[in-house]
Parts: structure tokens; C-alpha cells; sequence
């Protein structure tokens, strides 16, 4: 899409497939680089996982091994979706707890 | 006396190749050979070279495989490295097995396309190329060998007939031109 | 002529009492002669159904791929399963020329110039398919690695679909190569015996000049050995990469290592009936009966036969595996193919391709021209299943069931598919025609050796 002056534009706020919003991600390794410094996990946020007041959704940097998403990555309600084909989707859920010994 | 030269025509390639041999033992000159089919061993009889297209067709498979080798770092390596599936994109040998199929068809298509150009070339064949069989039929079931006819003409038919030539045609020639 | 000896249990591979000339004349006579009717018939047919298949290109490159069957679940159907099957056709030519040249097996030598014909236009056709596949065709120059604005935005080489685009450029473009230079002694042929002025001139332009001579034979020899070396590999190389574009995915009924070598089988299997096909109605047509003779009929039939049964090989193979393995999305994979909505389809498959081809066991079926022809049409159809069996029913019920879905073909999709096959007559047609249709050249050289009459006054010898 960025690359494709070809594609037709969407109206406000039509996703067709997720894009993790990369455009604010380059936007943001492009600051850091003219500023010259690192960037870190907190600098920025995707639309939704800051629109969620609630902290259901979660994005970060999983090379930060301090980073919130790396620790919800280890946890043990975490799964992916077809998890056995091996894919290693960057998109991870959590299991809902149940109110029973085996989870 | 000017030169001639003789167009032998024979009917049967066994015949042919029996009489190229005695022409031959005689120490008289052949200039070419036409005929409408490969004969076995004809090449050998005449003391043709054995030809090198082969080796350059080996050679240009190198030049194929060395373009796709050198295309693929750039491309994927060098100047974009992207993370596809998880690909080791930062080192060519890591990835090397996913280049092979497109080494492996670019030597062949280098060796392949580059061979024939350079047969085509050396045999002087191309579109709007004149035909030079000076007989036709020697594209339907004649043989025909262009050779120098020497000093003695008569001797020369005699001796003709006798390796089995259907005909013998004398085609005069000016010193001038060769 | 201790040289062109040849054993007496070998059948004759020119039948009468041949000699050089009447080879000529027995293969220059459908180029020098005006087609009959049944030919005229032929070709309307051929014409009209090309003709309907550009309509139907024509509508959906105007209108989109909408107009075809697929959705988001069933994402290749008719288009790749034509594609694959096309390419599959074309093997057998190169098999032929390339594969039998390097076993010295002179049989091919009656039928290898329009095997390899049948492989060009196969080609042609399986070529279309990818590209107007595409939602954007006009922009099919992307998928070559072209410098250009976009940062120079690259393809992809790890991908199985660009590897597909270089296996078969470099494969139709490589067996135009072998087929044009065996050409070349063959169209000389015609345009020394050529009388009309017009014809003398096309024959001129397009043997390039063939004279004949001793050093441009042996070239013409080696490069034509390096050329069949060549492509021996590359037959093997552009199937097993098409079966890739199947076997690097995830897909249950895709992701199996099996697919290279089972992909190659089925393409030679499918080829050889597709020669078979066009071979016994041309060899009747132009009376070359002589140089297509029941044996290479018979022996075709038993490569059919070989090839057809390690395709049956591979299917058991497969559904073993898919038990063995205790993934139970193989299984259901399977057992979806062979009991799920299009189980119909499976069964054409095994039919056609497994059980026809045995017949081939016997000597008195495999030499009845008759049962040739209907077995070698069956086979084809039974390997469009084939590929249909692989691509849709592994599609239309994978991972997830919220997923599942049916597919079903629009008159689009046939349109174009009956469009590629009379395209492919078409051209077919014009060749049988226009081009020498037997190698001539290369059976004059085997005439001493393998020619009928020479073979019984050697063996009356003995």
C-alpha cells in the first residue's frame, strides 16, 4: 500500500488486513534515526492497542526482553491461533481464566 | 588452364563414404561435403576437427550460473534483505537452498540460448540467409562432394565412376575468384 | 553394411519399402498438398472454441476475477488446475526428444518433431493461465526483476511462483530452441522441392539457410546432444518446481514431500497420452502411417502404463501416509477427498488414472490402435481431476471449518478452458500443415538400420 500509488484509497478508517500500523512504527524508527538515538519499547503505540483503555490489547517490542508484551509472551495464558502448523503468528492471545483448577 | 571444380553426386551413403576414402588416398582435394542427412563417421572420414561448442556451452553455463548467483545476493541480500517468513535474509549461504531452482534454470538457460546463437553464428545460419547447396536434391537423397578437379580431367571421371558417382559435373572456374 | 546393423528381433521403425526419396515426398506431401475437409472441419471447430475463449478473457480481464468461481476460501481452481495439467502435457515432448535421445532409443525419432510441437503449444497455454490470473495482467512485467521507482522494489526468490516463472520461460523458450535447429534440415527439405515463389521464400527464411554441409551436421549433432542434456534436467527441474508452489505451503493434501517426483510421473503420463492422442489421428490423416507405426504406439502405451502406475503408487503412498502420520488434518484431508461433496471427482481420478492404464499389461489391448486412442483421451481427463482433486478439495475444507465453503466453475472459467484446448488445435492444425510433422532428416538416417525392407534382405542373409 505505502509503495503502490497504484492501489485504490480506502475511506477513514477501513483496514483490510492488519498492518500492525507500520507506517507509525517507520515513522518512528525515521525520528529516533534523525535524532540519533535508540528506539525504545514505549515510544509508540499501534491505533488500537492505544485506543483499548483497558488493557486488553498489548504492543511492544518483543527484542526488549524488559518490554510488557515480552513478559505477556512468556505467560502461561498464552496461545496462537493453528499453533502446532509452527507459523509463529506476531498476533497472540490469551486464554480466558476459568474459575477451575485446569485451565 | 584455370581450376575447376567438380560436383560429384552420389545416391548412397555407404557408397559416398568408400569413395570420400579413395579420394582421399588419392590426395585429391575435397572442398565440402553435402548431404541431405548426418552420415555417420563422415567427419572423421574427412578429417574434420571435432567441434568445441560443447565446452562452450559448458563455459556459458558457468556465465549463467555466476549471473543468478551474483543477481540473487544483490536483490535479496544487498540492497532489500526482507524478512520473509523468517528467512535468513542478512547471508546468501544460509539462504542458498531456496536460490537453487533459479541457479540451476538460469545455467541452463544461459548454456542452452547462448550454444545455439554461437552454433548459428558459426555455421552461418540465420533468417534471410541464402541457401548455398549448389543441388537441391541434396537436401531430398543425394550426396554431393565439391572437390578440386586437379591436372588430368578424364582420369579424374574415370576414376569417379568407379567409386560409384551418379554423375559428375565440372564447374568452371576463373583463377581470380577463389 | 556391417554398420547399420540391427538385430531381427527389433520391429521395423519404417514400415514398406522406403527409400530416401519416398521419405521426402511421404512428409513433404501434407505441407505441398491443400488440406482436406475433415481438416477444414477440424480447425472451425478449433477456431470457434479459441474464439469463445478469448471473448471470456477478454470479459475478465475487463471485468475482473469476480467473474470466475473463486472466493476467498477456494482461491486457485479451474486456473491453476488448467495450468498445472497444460505443463504437465508439454513434459512428454521434451521426454521424448531430450529424455529417449540420450538412451539412444531410435523409435523416437518417428515422433519426437511433433511431440515436441504438441510441447510448444502446451506451453502456450499453460502460460496464459498465471498471467491472466492475475487481477491486473498489464502489470504482469512485475514479476520480473526489473530496476525500477519503487526503490527498486524487488520479487521475491525465495517464492515457488517466481521460481515458476523462470523454469518456464527458460523451458518453453529453451524446447522452441531444440525444436526451430532440428527444424532447420526440414523446412531445407521443403524449400528445395518448393516451386511456388511465395513458398520458397517463407521455407527460405525459416531454414535460415540449411545447407547441408559436413561441419554444420556435426555441429548440428553435438549441440543437438548438449541441448537434450540440457533439458533432460530441465523436464525434471519445471515440474517438480510447479509442485512446489503446492508442496512449500501448509495446506493438509499440499504439504507433502512426495510431490516433486509424483508431479513428474503425472506430467510424463499425461504428456504421452496427449502425443498418443494427436499422434494417432494425424498419422491417419497424413497416411505417415509407415514412419508412426503400431510400434511406436505400443511402446508409447507402455510408458503410459509405467508412468501411470507409479502416479497409483503415489496416490497409496499418500494415503498411507496421511494414516500413518496420525495428523489429523491429512486424514480428514483424505477422507474428505474421498468421501466429502466431491468425491465424484476423486473417483473420475483414480478411475482414469489407476485402473485405465493396467490394461496396458495386455499385449492384444496395448496394440489396438482403437483402445490406444480411448485410453490415452481417458487418461487425460482423469489427470484434469487429478489436479483439480489436489487444488479445490484441499482449499474448499482446511484448518479452520468457520473456513469451509464449496466452489463451483462459472460459464467464465469453462469458457476459458475450452478456449486453451482449441487454441492448442488450432495451432496444432496450422503445424500439421505447414511444418514437416516427421523429423525426415534424422528417419533417413535410420532407414539402413531400422527400414523395413532393408531389415528383411539383412535377416534373409543370415
Amino acid at each position: 500500500m505505502v509503495l503502490n500509488p497504484d492501489v485504490t484509497v480506502r475511506s477513514r478508517g477501513v483496514m483490510e488486513k492488519c498492518t500492525l500500523c507500520i507506517q507509525k512504527t517507520q515513522k518512528v524508527i525515521l525520528d529516533a534515526k534523525r535524532d540519533g538515538r535508540k528506539v525504545k519499547d514505549k515510544d509508540w503505540q499501534t491505533a488500537c492497542s492505544d485506543a483499548c483503555s483497558d488493557g486488553a490489547m498489548v504492543f511492544g517490542d518483543v527484542n526488549d526482553k524488559e518490554s510488557e508484551i515480552s513478559k505477556v509472551r512468556e505467560g502461561d495464558r498464552t496461545y496462537r491461533v493453528l499453533e502446532s502448523l509452527g507459523t509463529k503468528p506476531n498476533v497472540i492471545y490469551q486464554t480466558k481464566i476459568r474459575n477451575n483448577i485446569n485451565i | 588452364m584455370s581450376k575447376n571444380n567438380l560436383h560429384v553426386l552420389f545416391d548412397d551413403d555407404d557408397i559416398l563414404l568408400d569413395a570420400i576414402k579413395k579420394i582421399k588416398e588419392k590426395k585429391y582435394h575435397i572442398n565440402e561435403v553435402y548431404t541431405p542427412f548426418p552420415i555417420h563417421g563422415l567427419d572423421k572420414v574427412l578429417g574434420l576437427k571435432p567441434t568445441r561448442i560443447s565446452i562452450l556451452a559448458f563455459i556459458y553455463g558457468c556465465i549463467g550460473f555466476t549471473v543468478a548467483v551474483l543477481m540473487m545476493n544483490y536483490i535479496m541480500i544487498d540492497d532489500w534483505p526482507q524478512n520473509i517468513g523468517g528467512k535468513p535474509s542478512f547471508s546468501f549461504i544460509e539462504n542458498m537452498p531456496a536460490f537453487v531452482p533459479i541457479m540451476f534454470e538460469m545455467t541452463v538457460f544461459f548454456a542452452a540460448h547462448l550454444m545455439v546463437l554461437t552454433f548459428y553464428m558459426r555455421s552461418k545460419l540465420w533468417p534471410f540467409k541464402k541457401a548455398e547447396n549448389p543441388n537441391p536434391l541434396t537436401t531430398d537423397n543425394m550426396f554431393l562432394i565439391d572437390m578440386e578437379s586437379g591436372d588430368n580431367l578424364n582420369k579424374m571421371k574415370v576414376f569417379l565412376k568407379k567409386t560409384g558417382a551418379v554423375s559428375i559435373e565440372v564447374i568452371e572456374r576463373d583463377d581470380n575468384e577463389k | 553394411m556391417s554398420s547399420h546393423y540391427e538385430a531381427p528381433i527389433r520391429k521395423p521403425l519404417v514400415e514398406g519399402d522406403k527409400s530416401y526419396h519416398d521419405i521426402t515426398v511421404d512428409i513433404a506431401r501434407p505441407i505441398e498438398t491443400p488440406p482436406n475437409k475433415d481438416w477444414w472441419i477440424a480447425f472451425s471447430i478449433a477456431l470457434i472454441a479459441f474464439l469463445w475463449g478469448v471473448g471470456c478473457i477478454i470479459y475478465t480481464i475487463g471485468t475482473g476475477i469476480g467473474s470466475w468461481g473463486l472466493n476467498k476460501t477456494v482461491g486457485w481452481a479451474w486456473d491453476i488446475t488448467n495450468f498445472v495439467w497444460w505443463v504437465g502435457i508439454a513434459h512428454a515432448g521434451t521426454l521424448i526428444s531430450a529424455v529417449l535421445l540420450l538412451f539412444r532409443q531410435k523409435w523416437r525419432m518417428g515422433i519426437n518433431r511433433s511431440a515436441e510441437a504438441m510441447t510448444i503449444f502446451a506451453v502456450i497455454q499453460a502460460g496464459l493461465f498465471p498471467i491472466i490470473h492475475m487481477g491486473r495482467p498489464w502489470l504482469a512485467y512485475w514479476m520480473f526483476p526489473l530496476p525500477n521507482q519503487f526503490g527498486s522494489l524487488w520479487v521475491n526468490f525465495n517464492s515457488p511462483l517466481l521460481w515458476d516463472i523462470f523454469a518456464i520461460s527458460t523451458y518453453l523458450t529453451v524446447s522452441l530452441v531444440f525444436w526451430w535447429t532440428g527444424l532447420l534440415p526440414d523446412f531445407a527439405m521443403i524449400r528445395d522441392r518448393a516451386v511456388k515463389p511465395f513458398q520458397k521464400k517463407i521455407y527460405s527464411l525459416v531454414s535460415f539457410g540449411w545447407t547441408g554441409r559436413a561441419k554444420d551436421w556435426q555441429r548440428f549433432e553435438e549441440v543437438s546432444l548438449v541441448l537434450a542434456g540440457l533439458a533432460t534436467p530441465l523436464v525434471l527441474s519445471v515440474h517438480s518446481i510447479v509442485s512446489m508452489d503446492f508442496a512449500t505451503s501448509i495446506i493438509p493434501g499440499w504439504h507433502t514431500t512426495i510431490f516433486p517426483p509424483y508431479f513428474v510421473a503425472g506430467a510424463i503420463f499425461s504428456g504421452f497420452a496427449m502425443v498418443q492422442t494427436l499422434l494417432i489421428i494425424m498419422r491417419k490423416v497424413s497416411r505417415l502411417e509407415s514412419y508412426i507405426t503400431l510400434q511406436h504406439i505400443e511402446l508409447m502405451n507402455i510408458i503410459i502404463m509405467i508412468t501411470g502406475s507409479i502416479v497409483g503408487c503415489a496416490y497409496i503412498t499418500e494415503l498411507f501416509i496421511a494414516w500413518y502420520s496420525g495428523v489429523e488434518y491429512e486424514q480428514y484431508a483424505f477422507l474428505n477427498r474421498a468421501t466429502g461433496p466431491y468425491w465424484w471427482a476423486y473417483f473420475f481420478m483414480m478411475t482414469c488414472n489407476v485402473v485405465s492404464p493396467q490394461i496396458m499389461w495386455f499385449k492384444k489391448l496395448r496394440t489396438s490402435i482403437i483402445v490406444s486412442f480411448i485410453i490415452s483421451i481417458v487418461v487425460n481427463i482423469g489427470m484434469w481431476f487429478e489436479r483439480f482433486v489436489i487444488i479445490v478439495t484441499s482449499l474448499h475444507r482446511d484448518f479452520l471449518p468457520s473456513s469451509w465453503t464449496m466452489f463451483s466453475p462459472t460459464f467464465i472459467d469453462i469458457g476459458i478452458f475450452i478456449g486453451s484446448i482449441g487454441f492448442f488445435l488450432l495451432l496444432f492444425l496450422l503445424y500439421a500443415r505447414s511444418f514437416p510433422v516427421i523429423a525426415q532428416a534424422e528417419v533417413k538416417s535410420i532407414l539402413k538400420s531400422s527400414g523395413e525392407n532393408y531389415k528383411k534382405s539383412r535377416d534373409s542373409d543370415e
